[in-house]
């Protein structure tokens, strides 16, 4: 009997002292909201949604790794998301609601360009950090006096290094069409690529902007074909008006190689929109994330996008993942949620790591402040409706 | 290139037609601008990928199914949602606003965000001249102008049809003549729903099938029958005929935009003159 209550009184202790410390640790870890905002509805969401799950999933791994500590005190993050909608007025409410009503003072997102600038004065204003996920690099996303904003990476920063391999692997081709949706984002990464083309002995026989959403390019492709170019450089988009453009030129005749210095969001859906038979001789500045060339941490991110949502990774969960690891890494540097000093660590910050390797921080040069993340970015190509991993270009 | 231009033009004005022609039915028997529209077309989009890919039904059986099923909701929707409301246009419109986001979030919920695709059985190009087009391109005009006259036919030549233009010209007479108002209104939009369906399969196996896609529908489909004329099924022709070589031709020769910018300008020039549109009538 004495047995039996001795165990009865070990057992309960044992109870008591694991609550008390389930308590303790409960007691201790804070909560820290961070806000996120994307494309969840509207025509830029069927490549963007991805970047949603991609900070979630971000956030139960940095969750179940403890979190973030600041001077010793531990936070778990919470993730308040928000629908941009897709447009202007959309992300100027998701922000306002975010600063405002939910008090966040650090977001991720979003990735469209003219979205961001939208929302920039809201956060600038209110000095709340914020990492977009990623940019194109017209000027005014990112310019001397944005305190508070920061970026993944800037695609206009790796044009030259794509150009240089394109001039490489194809030195036959004299002749370009340029193209790019119409808006902000679009049309810095034309301009850019016009230079850089010229720059690398192309003639740039044909460039246009296509309004946001287009779904026919017949009529702008039949202009461009009209001038015979030997190549296209599809610009900044998504994947499904990636998939558009190279359906439709494959069945107007075009066969030459097409590319884009640019990440689609989901590079697998470009073979299943555009059709196997249309996707070849095309590469992006986008990953093969099932390529065994991929770092470890990719495989780790896989994981747990697919323990999570039940699916692939994407390039764009990735930049979703990326866009909050970063943000992490610069408040655990800083050791403190002020965003103000949070952001004057971050800007100095020389080695930042990223799903594809180690990144520094850059943009002095090209936007006059150091708020972007210069990373390798890999590169992948379209082959018989296959995804290959090519290599990592850093500019 | 003017003739590649013209054959674009026409593909995009069959489509514009084949969206137009189900609103404009709608609107001539039910007195409402259905703003819903859209996201039926999305939905015959993507029933059309569901029994194409998932349930491996040839694409022809699949387009008939496809607008059986969406008909059919579109007769419940005329039930419960549309006829308490009818003659009053205000509180049908928000109806409507609030079917396109209770459609638009159940398609997100059931399939999610991500963009699909389904091939089409005519997968050929056919080049003569130097003016190439694909087969599943010429099938979009074949089947717009194949549903023009069949609507023709069924207005014409059947009882049910003389009973829509009877309710389309006075409701209230139409009644007293005997005419089952209800029973025509689940018709008109029976049709109009399985119209939409059928152009959502074939703009969905085109392009892409995605839970957004209905809003350019709607856009081009109200943007047609103000310019053909409310209520008019030739007018939904000449409208979807013009819009679309507009957008086919002119960014060829200028940009996209500028193809927008005269669009749109030649409906508003249109309203000026004759505010019912080319071959409309005004609605009370």
């Amino acid at each position: 009997m004495n047995k039996i209550k001795l165990g009865f009184f070990v057992v309960l202790g044992f109870m008591f002292v694991i609550t008390v410390s389930q308590n303790t640790y409960a007691q201790e870890a804070k909560t820290l909201k961070i806000g996120a905002v994307f494309a969840l509805t509207g025509p830029a969401a069927a490549g963007i949604k991805d970047c949603m799950d991609g900070v979630q999933a971000a956030a139960d791994w940095i969750n179940k790794k403890g979190g973030i500590t600041v001077k010793g005190q531990q936070y778990l993050i919470e993730v308040v998301p928000e629908d941009n909608k897709s447009a202007p007025d959309g992300i100027v409410a998701a922000a306002n609601k975010l600063v405002y009503k939910d008090e966040v003072k650090f977001i991720v997102g979003p990735v469209v360009p003219g979205l961001s600038m939208a929302m920039t004065p809201i956060t600038e204003k209110a000095k709340v950090l914020r990492c977009k996920v990623n940019g194109t690099g017209n000027k005014a996303e990112m310019k001397p006096g944005m305190l508070y904003t920061f970026s993944t990476f800037m695609e206009i920063q790796y044009v030259r290094s794509v150009y240089d391999y394109f001039v490489k692997s194809y030195p036959n081709a004299k002749k370009i069409a340029i193209t790019g949706p119409d808006e902000p984002g679009g049309q810095a990464m034309v301009a850019v690529a016009k230079k850089e083309a010229e720059a690398h002995g192309l003639k740039v026989v044909f460039s246009e902007l296509y309004p946001f959403g287009t779904q026919d390019f017949y009529p702008m492709l039949t202009k461009a074909m009209a001038q015979k170019p030997d190549v296209f450089d599809l610009g900044v988009g998504i994947a499904p008006w990636y998939a558009g453009i190279i359906k439709q030129a494959r069945e107007l005749g075009f066969t030459g190689p097409m590319f884009a210095p640019s990440a689609t969001g989901n590079i697998y859906l470009i073979p299943m929109l555009a059709g196997k038979d249309f996707s070849y001789d095309i590469f992006f500045l986008d990953a093969d994330l099932k390529s065994p060339k991929m770092p470890s941490i990719v495989k780790e991110a896989r994981q747990q996008v697919s323990n999570k949502f039940g699916v692939d990774l994407t390039f764009g969960h990735g930049a979703g993942w990326e866009s909050l690891w970063c943000l992490v890494q610069a408040i655990e540097a800083a050791q403190s949620l002020d965003t103000i000093k949070v952001a004057k660590v971050w800007e100095k910050m020389k080695s930042i790591e990223t799903l594809y390797g180690e990144g520094t921080m850059s943009g002095l040069k090209d936007f006059g402040i150091n708020h972007v993340v210069l990373k390798p970015r890999p590169l992948s190509r379209l082959e018989k409706g296959e995804i290959e991993f090519i290599k990592f270009i850093s500019p | 290139m003017i003739t590649q231009s013209i054959l674009n033009g026409l593909v995009l004005g069959g489509i514009y037609i084949l969206v137009a022609l189900g609103l404009t039915l709608i609107l001539s028997i039910m007195g409402i601008v259905q703003l819903a529209h859209g996201e039926v077309y999305m939905l015959g989009a993507y029933a059309m990928y569901y029994l194409c890919v998932h349930a491996g039904l040839n694409f022809l059986l699949a387009i008939l199914i496809s607008a059986f099923l969406v008909g059919g909701l579109g007769v419940l929707l005329e039930k419960y949602f549309f006829r308490p409301f009818r003659g009053k246009m205000e509180r049908a419109l928000i109806i409507s606003i609030g079917l396109i986001l209770l459609l638009q979030n159940a398609v997100l919920v059931i399939a999610g965000g991500t963009p699909r695709a389904f091939a089409s059985p005519f997968s050929g190009m056919i080049s003569v001249l130097g003016v190439t087009l694909s087969l599943e391109r010429l099938i979009v005009i074949s089947v717009a102008f194949g549903l023009v006259l069949v609507l023709f036919f069924l207005i014409k030549m059947t009882k049910v049809g003389q009973a829509m233009v009877a309710i389309s010209q006075d409701r209230e007479v139409a009644a007293l003549q005997g005419i089952n108002i209800d029973r025509i209104s689940s018709i008109a939009m029976f049709l109009g729903c399985a119209f939409a369906a059928v152009s959502g399969a074939l703009v969905g196996a085109l392009f892409s099938v995605s839970p957004f896609m209905g809003g350019f529908a709607l856009m081009k489909g109200i943007a047609v029958i103000i310019l053909g004329g409310m209520g008019s099924i030739l007018g939904a022709v000449l409208g979807g005929l013009l819009l679309g070589l507009i957008d086919g031709v002119v960014p060829v020769y200028s940009t996209t935009h500028m193809a927008g910018l005269i669009g749109f300008g030649f409906i508003i020039l249109i309203l000026l003159f004759k505010p019912q549109g080319m071959l409309g009538r005004e609605f009370e």
